[in-house]
């Protein structure tokens, strides 16, 4: 079966947003696959539809026609309890910024979707997956006390604790530094060599998208080009051509 | 999820202070009600009491049979009892030694007002001792209970139902706790007042019964009590149960109106909080939580809130529960040996209203936390969404209940006005009118805010142009100010709502509740003064429970006058509840001399004559059940239980609020004392001469005159009074935590506004200008506060004032202005500091460069 190969799949995805005067094809005939065990960065100018992509992979947003598959399953066929407990054990997450709980400890973050699960959640558990992050000893810091790049870190091993088919990250460097940005990167890349799952990064950061196995440009809701093991210099040449206004 | 909750509430105090204020207020008022309620159930103990000395009390029969529902025989208590019948005293008799019982008004010059006559024999039951003298045996001797013994051998005047005399004192007894006593010769007791009001039997009780067989069955069966029960036979006992019977009402409606407050406070700070809170909640479901988790959050958090405050309310009654008995003590509102004692059960129910308000007040809150979207996780701009289906849920909410509240003002002014005079009932409709706008205080702020602010900038965007013209300068930078103060108000939706809320409670609930107890009390004052128009002057009684006969006959006698001699009876008649089923129902009488009623009074009548009222005929009041035309036929039950059926002589155009609602002949009277003579001077005659005459009629007789304005402003029932002084400080602790929640609620919104003002202060806005801003926004949501709030004030007066105005004419609806304004004061105080001064703070030095630099770096 594809399902196990491909952890996301999209299927001819359009999405179209009618609250302006005009009607804004977001996405539009998109299909992708995106096989477990490669590192994916979509790229694309302002209001290419990147955010929403990334919104319709994760069942945030519903799709007009087509279809997103993820992890073997249809999500349009989801109900919101079915698609919140899919997101719990198949999808992770990792954001710009604000991705902790201000009010929870390091640990109780990175617990947190098991909890909800309903699982009983072992110390020595979140305590390897905050090591695994370069975190150890950090376990009873709350979000405030930790920097930036650290926080970004915790929402990684808060990402893997479930062990999930996809892990999406939106910009997740775009609020750090370029140490700290460079160590982000190297984790997702690590996470992506884990053959069990894809890891697919939304970034305007040539630098960033370097480090991917493809890079898929997007522009106007459609995919334009896709690189495969690209060099930061040719993602950056392709980046121009495609915000170079072309009326 | 309870160990979220729990760092949540830990991490996040300052959005739960507001809360647990609230509910620790709430609680502790609910349980110091509570107690003191509890307390009230039980008279204190008193070892001597009226009939302690004798083993057995009869007490004639206060049940009336009447043809009730489906033609089932049912009783009905009178207010007046009947007497035991002299067979019964003879049966009673033979069993043991007995003691009949005749009390009656006998008052010393200068005794108490409740002071009574007795036979000396009901002095041993009551455990009297003769301290001085002997006992007193022919007419005109007396022994005066807890008298100075000096007295002995004196005379001294006294007044009875009859008038004033002389009496010799011929011995003094010690005081007792339940009465002040004059003790007469059995004979001339008799004499005085022929009833047997109650008959002390020293045989067994069992004995007793089996004697008294014949009058022990059927509704009008004697009393027959022993032991402990024998305390019901004591007026003073009973007058007492009563007394703290009537502490009752306002502390049940002051834990009423505390756990109303607490809801609606409880709701407004969790909004608030999960619209502060809402990226938070949305990263919560992104990460797996269902919306039944989130749900179950907010609860949880709900509940250890309503727990802390729960604790610490029950803490707080336990001290205050005591400290309450003793303020109604020194209030005289309860008798001395009233005091309160803790029970675990009150605390327990007290805490588990507390926890049940908590979980009532986050009912929306849990909904609207499992509604936010996961997707808000990714969206970065802290702008305010307006919440549809919030707004949809205040307007249905908010307009079912609003409408609810028209409808039934609506009934009680049309249909059952006499409802709309009685402050407790007033006050049911009072909660649904302010807890219905409370809900819509939320969405009317911001057209209200619309409609405060485009008359101003239209005025001042007259006035920046005409000084522009005049100096050739450009328009200053003060609009801007009031621009981005009023853009921001309109768009911070759950801001703007959480801070007109609690001021919409306090305008609402305070404006309403004082407005309709004084337009009630308008009323009173109204119906007072056309019961007394046409009048001159009125005769009332000055430290006497009624006035003599001998008072009576004495100003009957001033010449050119005509004097209406009122007598206050409650007459008995049936009300149908609908379904065919009955209820005896006691109607406010005034017995008069019915040929003077036409001559002295003007009442305005609706439809027959006042000169038809005689004998064996009645003017009854709009208000009377069945309405009956004049000409018409009633069935009525006199104080003593004997069935009339009264011609209706007319029927008036109004209905007096707490005064008279109907008019009998004085025949009908019985023994009762007359409450007050109206005189009418003849056409022509001198006035001065008559009221000299007046003044010299009833003085040193326990009488004044005075001209029918004073007394209709002094309708007011000092009893009522002293209960609303109580309701009234509860309203003020309730406006308290009100206001303590405004105050958290302008606290919580700072750390909202924190970014957006520094943003201010980066283009270029002096701190000045941004405290300005926050100070004109806050001031347009305390106004549109007020507002609301005055709505709902309008309409509860405007209820009272209608059924009021059915019910006793054209009459005054009262506005509490002054306490409107001082709140709405106090208001504009407490949220300008609430308001400015924290942001004061994040705008000073250090701070404010660290928040430039954050504001900086999250826009990079």
């Amino acid at each position: 079966m594809s399902s196990l190969e491909y952890a996301v799949e999209f299927r001819a995805v359009s999405r179209t947003f009618r609250t302006g005067p005009e009607p804004v094809a977001a996405l539009c005939e998109v299909s992708a696959t995106f096989r477990r065990g490669t590192f994916t960065a979509v790229m694309g100018p302002s209001g290419s539809g990147k955010s929403t992509f990334l919104r319709c992979a994760a069942g945030l947003e519903q799709v007009d026609s087509g279809q997103v598959v993820v992890g073997g399953v249809e999500l349009a066929k989801l109900g919101d309890k079915a698609l919140t407990v899919l997101r719990r054990e198949k999808i992770g997450f990792v954001f710009q910024s604000f991705n902790l709980l201000p009010s929870l400890t390091a640990a109780q973050n990175v617990a947190l979707p098991l909890r909800l699960a309903g699982r009983r959640v072992g110390e020595s558990e979140v305590r390897e997956a905050l090591a695994a992050v370069g975190l150890s000893g950090r376990e009873g810091h709350r979000p405030s006390q930790l920097s930036g790049g650290q926080q970004q870190r915790v929402a990684i091993a808060r990402a893997l604790i479930t062990r999930p088919a996809v892990l999406l990250a939106d910009e997740p460097t775009g609020a750090l530094d370029s140490k700290n940005g460079r160590e982000v990167l190297r984790l997702l890349r690590a996470m992506a060599d884990d053959t069990s799952r894809a890891v697919v990064m939304v970034t305007h950061d040539p630098a960033a998208a370097g480090y991917a196995d493809q890079v898929v440009f997007l522009t106007d809701g459609r995919i334009v080009s896709v690189l495969e093991q690209p060099t930061v210099d040719q993602i950056a040449a392709r980046m121009t051509s495609l915000e170079t206004p072309t009326c | 999820m309870l160990s979220i909750a729990l760092s949540t509430v830990r991490v996040r105090w300052v959005s739960f202070v507001g809360t647990l204020v609230a509910l620790t207020c709430g609680v502790a008022l609910m349980a110091t009600a509570i107690l003191v309620i509890h307390a009230t159930g039980t008279v204190p103990d008193e070892q001597r009491q009226r009939y302690s000395g004798v083993p057995v009390v009869v007490l004639p029969a206060t049940a009336m049979e009447f043809a009730g529902a489906g033609g089932h025989d049912e009783s009905f208590h009178l207010g007046h009892p009947h007497t035991l019948p002299a067979d019964l005293v003879a049966a009673a008799a033979a069993t043991g030694r007995v003691v009949a019982d005749h009390t009656f008004y006998a008052q010393l010059a200068g005794g108490p007002a409740d002071q009574v006559g007795r036979g000396w024999s009901a002095a041993e039951p009551g455990g009297y001792r003769l301290l001085a003298g002997r006992a007193p045996a022919g007419p005109g001797e007396v022994v005066v209970g807890g008298g100075d013994p000096a007295l002995v051998g004196r005379s001294v005047p006294l007044t009875t139902a009859a008038g004033p005399r002389t009496v010799t004192v011929t011995g003094v007894t010690d005081s007792a706790p339940f009465e002040h006593a004059v003790f007469f010769s059995d004979a001339e007791a008799a004499a005085l007042s022929p009833d047997v009001d109650a008959l002390g039997v020293y045989a067994p009780e069992a004995a007793v019964r089996q004697a008294l067989t014949p009058w022990s069955s059927g509704l009008s069966a004697v009393t027959i009590l022993s032991g402990p029960d024998r305390s019901a036979a004591d007026p003073h006992h009973v007058a007492v149960a009563g007394q703290l019977q009537k502490v009752e009402d306002p502390l049940g409606l002051a834990a009423g109106v505390a756990g109303f407050v607490a809801i609606f406070v409880v709701a407004g700070t969790f909004a608030l909080s999960i619209a502060q809170r809402r990226r938070e909640l949305a990263l919560l479901r992104m990460v797996g939580a269902t919306r039944r988790q989130m749900r179950r959050l907010v609860r949880f958090e709900a509940l250890l809130v309503g727990l802390f405050a729960s604790v610490i309310g029950c803490a707080v009654s336990v001290a205050t529960g005591p400290l309450c008995g003793r303020w109604l003590v020194d209030h005289d509102l309860v008798p001395a040996g009233f005091t309160v004692s803790v029970i675990w059960w009150g605390l327990l129910v007290a805490a588990l209203t507390g926890m049940t308000t908590a979980l009532v007040g986050v009912l929306v809150s849990a909904v609207r936390a499992g509604v936010v979207s996961p997707a808000d996780a990714l969206r970065e701009a802290a702008s305010e969404r307006r919440q549809v289906p919030v707004l949809i849920f205040r307007w249905l909410v908010g307009g079912a209940v609003l409408i609810g509240g028209l409808i039934a003002e609506g009934t009680t002014a049309f249909i059952r006005p006499e409802s709309g005079a009685d402050a407790a009932a007033a006050l049911a409709l009072v909660l649904i009118n302010v807890g219905a706008f409370a809900v819509l205080g939320g969405v009317l702020a911001k057209p209200v805010t619309g409609l405060l602010t485009a008359v101003p900038s239209a005025v001042h965007a007259l006035l920046v142009r005409r000084r522009a013209a005049a100096d050739g300068s450009r328009p200053g930078t003060d609009g801007a100010t009031w621009e981005i103060a009023r853009q921001t108000a309109a768009t911070a939706f759950g801001r703007t709502a959480a801070t007109t809320t609690p001021v919409v409670i306090i305008i609402a609930l305070a404006g309403s509740l004082l407005g309709t107890v004084a337009t009630i009390n308008a009323g009173q004052v109204t119906a007072t003064r056309e019961e007394l128009a046409g009048s001159d002057y009125v005769v009332s009684p000055a430290g006497t429970p009624g006035l003599s006969q001998a008072v009576v006959q004495r100003i009957r006698s001033v010449p050119d006058t005509t004097a209406l001699v009122v007598t206050p009876i409650v007459v008995y008649t049936e009300q149908s509840e609908g379904h065919g089923e009955n209820m005896m129902t006691g109607v406010h009488t005034s017995a008069v001399d019915a040929a003077a009623l036409p001559v002295v009074t003007r009442l305005p009548v609706a439809s027959g004559s006042l000169a038809g009222l005689g004998p064996d005929s009645i003017v009854v009041g709009s208000s009377w059940p069945g309405s009956p035309k004049a000409g018409r036929t009633v069935s009525v039950w006199l104080p003593d239980g004997t069935a009339r059926t009264l011609m209706v002589a007319a029927v008036l155009k109004h209905s007096g609020s707490s005064a008279a609602q109907a008019y009998v002949d004085s025949s009908l009277a019985g023994s009762a004392m007359a409450s007050r003579v109206q005189v009418k001077v003849a056409p022509g005659a001198d006035l001065g001469k008559v009221l000299a005459g007046l003044r010299s009629a009833v003085a040193g007789a326990g009488a004044q005159v005075r001209v029918p304005d004073q007394v209709a402003t002094q309708a007011m029932d000092a009893n009522e009074k002293a209960s609303w002084t109580g309701m009234e400080m509860i309203l003020g602790l309730s406006v308290l935590y009100a206001a303590i929640a405004l105050a958290n609620t302008l606290v919580m919104t700072v750390s909202d506004r924190k970014r957006e003002l520094v943003l201010l202060r980066l283009v270029g806005a002096t701190k000045g200008q941004v405290l300005r801003v926050v100070a004109v926004e806050t001031l347009m949501c305390l106004a549109a506060g007020a507002v609301v709030g005055a709505l709902a004030v309008a309409i509860s007066i405007g209820g009272a004032w209608a059924a009021l105005s059915r019910l006793v004419g054209a009459t005054p609806a009262v506005v509490p202005w002054a306490a409107l304004g001082g709140l709405f004061g106090a208001c504009v105080l407490i949220g300008l500091v609430a308001a400015v001064v924290p942001v004061g703070v994040v705008l000073r030095g250090t701070q404010e460069r660290g928040l430039m630099e954050a504001a900086v770096g999250e826009a990079g």
